[in-house]
């Protein structure tokens, strides 16, 4: 019976020395990992890589290359989230930003509200600034192409099972003559099971 | 009777009464009266002050009251961070903990974790897609209304259909307000169907409002899905296509009441050689119940023999309100959702289950206690015994305790009143009504509104 009680203060000694811990630890950026089967980081830049590459790599490119002799300029425009899922478009848009930038074909004119922001900077240097650091007005690079989108989501649930299926759909429309010019898209497809019980 | 063995039954039984007992102390008591108040500033603060009181096995319960008191205080960011965290807990919580499942069988049904309700988790998309509409985010306020599709197809997927909660017509009808908003009135109108179809079988029993079929009418109309809108008029002659000029859509959305509250419904019989103990109350209050169970649990220890039943049931918090409207409008409120008759139909539903299962245990407890005090007695003498058995009666008389946990922070029912306005800043008069009519509460709110579009407020109301 001693031993039974000793072992029973020891179990119970164990079970709330491990309830208490939490444990942090540093990853890589780029490992995979997933919690719980919704969009994330992975999926993000996966998409983002995959759809540019495609983008670049398609006929509208080397058209323009050869009208222009020069890279073209794109504004992201919205991505809309229709998915079940709060995703956070903003670090989408900025995943496909960079996979553009990186790859070195186009360059990025800033959004709406970042043009905002500058313009509001550039009338506060012309009252305030130095003069010949003072930065002109009407010397802003427009933009040749819109690229923008939507996320969209079918989920299938039964019992533990969940099976979730993301479309992302993005396309690349002519500024000067609204003409699409690419349209891409890609799919993930997610398989989730939980266990109906544990211990 | 060893003296380990003695050592160990006293341990048994205290640690026993300990692990069972949930002591929330004055929390709920406090927390209503702020919600009657309608002070939830306070409310929100003494929530957040006391997540302890809730433990680790209630966080759900825990984020699903904060989530609704940071709603009704304004905090809406905030709410939908607590309501975000129930979320995942309620699909963590698919998995269900077997030691606790077993442990319940010889304690009460308070020893397993709070798993949440179907209906909870659909109000929680609910409150969500209000807290971000208010932040006027209505494409985030879209995707609660995809959560609660989801919801709701999973439900009806995992139980055939048979479910008791499986869809909610007004769930369906407010997520097709919140798609119409939004710009998605394909989506709107399917809502809107569904909503028709689902309030004739909701278990709250509440009828269908003439608003939502109006609205379904004119989502037809702005798809030029003329055909169906003629059909809805042969059936419904009532409907009428909306049109506002110079006019926006005020959508007020009623918080009315508090919810029922959850009670301790028990039922003890102690006897012994000469005499025979019964009672039957019900705890209503936070300070009583710890005087009753003391109160119980000295009667069983002084008895021979001790059984004692506790059940759930819902004891609604009174209110006079019954209705609102604004001042100089001919426009009434209609009651959209009842809230308390779901939950009480909710609990009815699964109580020949709970009743079945608190019979069965508390028999089971007797048993084995009676079983093992009569070993010791007959092994340890006859003083040994008794007082064996007496520890036996005073612990099974404590651990008997009804699982009372549930939402408190959410209302009675909720009424909804629309009307047309002219756009601009505007400052209504809201006017609360008691059964016969009379006014017996008002409040002044700022409205803005915006052409052709909908502007949703929420206000709560309780009035005893």
């Amino acid at each position: 019976m001693k031993k039974l009680l000793m072992f029973v203060c020891l179990l119970s000694c164990g079970l709330f020395l491990f309830s208490c811990s939490t444990k942090v630890t540093r990853v890589d950026v780029d490992e995979q990992i997933d919690l719980s089967g919704n969009w994330n980081d992975t999926d993000s830049k996966l998409v983002a890589d995959e759809m540019i590459n495609d983008s670049i790599s398609r006929p509208w490119y080397d058209n323009f290359l050869k009208a222009t002799q020069k890279n073209p300029r794109i504004i992201v425009g919205t991505v809309v989230n229709k998915s079940d899922e709060h995703i956070n478009t903003e670090t989408f848009v900025n995943d496909l930003q960079r996979a553009l930038l990186n790859s070195g074909k186009a360059t990025f004119v800033a959004s709406k509200e970042q043009r905002d922001e500058i313009r509001e900077e550039r009338t506060d240097q012309a009252q305030f600034a130095a003069k010949p650091t003072v930065k002109q007005f009407g010397k802003e690079t427009g933009a040749d192409y819109m690229l923008r989108g939507q996320i969209n989501t079918i989920t299938d649930s039964l019992s533990g099972k969940t099976v979730k299926y993301y479309q992302v759909e993005l396309e690349l429309v002519s500024i000067e003559t609204n003409e699409k010019v690419w349209i891409g898209q890609k799919k993930i497809k997610k398989y989730v099971a939980k266990s109906k019980y544990k211990a | 009777m060893t003296k380990t063995k003695f050592i160990f039954y006293v341990c048994f039984s205290v640690s026993v009464f300990f692990l069972s007992s949930c002591a929330t102390g004055r929390y709920y008591s406090q927390l209503r009266t702020s919600i009657e108040k309608e002070d939830y500033a306070q409310a929100l603060t003494l929530a957040e002050n006391s997540q302890s009181k809730y433990g680790d096995k209630n966080l759900f319960l825990y984020y699903i009251d904060i989530g609704m008191l940071a709603h009704l205080n304004g905090s809406y960011e905030q709410s939908n961070s607590y309501f975000e965290q129930a979320k995942q807990l309620y699909l963590e919580n698919y998995t269900k903990s077997i030691s606790a499942g077993l442990f319940s069988l010889f304690t009460n049904d308070n020893a397993v974790p709070y798993y949440g309700l179907p209906y909870e988790a659909a109000y929680i998309n609910v409150f969500c897609s209000l807290n971000y509409i208010m932040q006027g985010k209505n494409n985030e306020a879209v995707v609660e209304a995809r959560q609660a599709d989801n919801l709701f197809k999973k439900l009806q997927a995992d139980s055939q259909g048979k479910a008791f909660y499986q869809d909610d017509g007004f769930v369906r009808y407010f997520m097709g307000l919140v798609y119409e908003n939004a710009g998605y009135i394909n989506d709107a109108i399917i809502s809107y169907k569904l909503a028709l179809k689902t309030y004739p079988k909701s278990i709250s029993k509440t009828n269908a409002p003439r608003d939502l079929i109006n609205s379904l009418y004119n989502s037809y109309l702005a798809l030029s899905m003329t055909s169906e809108a003629q059909n809805l008029k042969q059936e419904y002659p009532f409907v009428e296509k909306t049109n506002l000029k110079n006019e926006g859509e005020l959508i007020i959305i009623n918080y009315n009441g508090i919810a029922p509250e959850k009670t301790d419904y028990f039922l003890q019989m102690s006897f012994d050689r000469a005499w025979f103990y019964y009672k039957n109350a019900e705890i209503t209050d936070e300070d009583k119940e710890q005087a009753d169970r003391i109160a119980s649990a000295t009667i069983a220890g002084f008895s021979k023999d001790v059984i004692k039943f506790s059940f759930p049931k819902f004891v609604r918090i009174p209110n006079s309100i019954v209705s609102f409207s604004i001042k100089g409008s001919s426009e009434k409120s209609f009651t959209a959702q009842d809230m308390a008759t779901m939950m009480e139909n909710y609990l009815s539903h699964y109580n020949t289950t709970i009743y079945a299962r608190t019979i069965a245990r508390a028999v089971g407890r007797y048993l084995i206690a009676k079983q093992i005090s009569n070993n010791v007695e007959k092994n340890s003498g006859e003083q040994t015994g008794s007082i064996v058995n007496a520890l036996f009666n005073v612990a099974n008389s404590l651990i008997e305790k009804a699982d009372t946990r549930s939402w408190h922070s959410i209302p009675e029912n909720i009424n909804i009143l629309r009307t047309a306005m002219n756009t601009g800043e505007q400052e209504i008069t809201v006017n609360f009504y008691d059964k016969n009519s009379n006014i017996i509460k008002t409040k002044n709110i700022k409205v803005q509104i915006t052409e052709n579009k909908k502007t949703f407020i929420a206000v709560s109301s309780i009035e005893k």
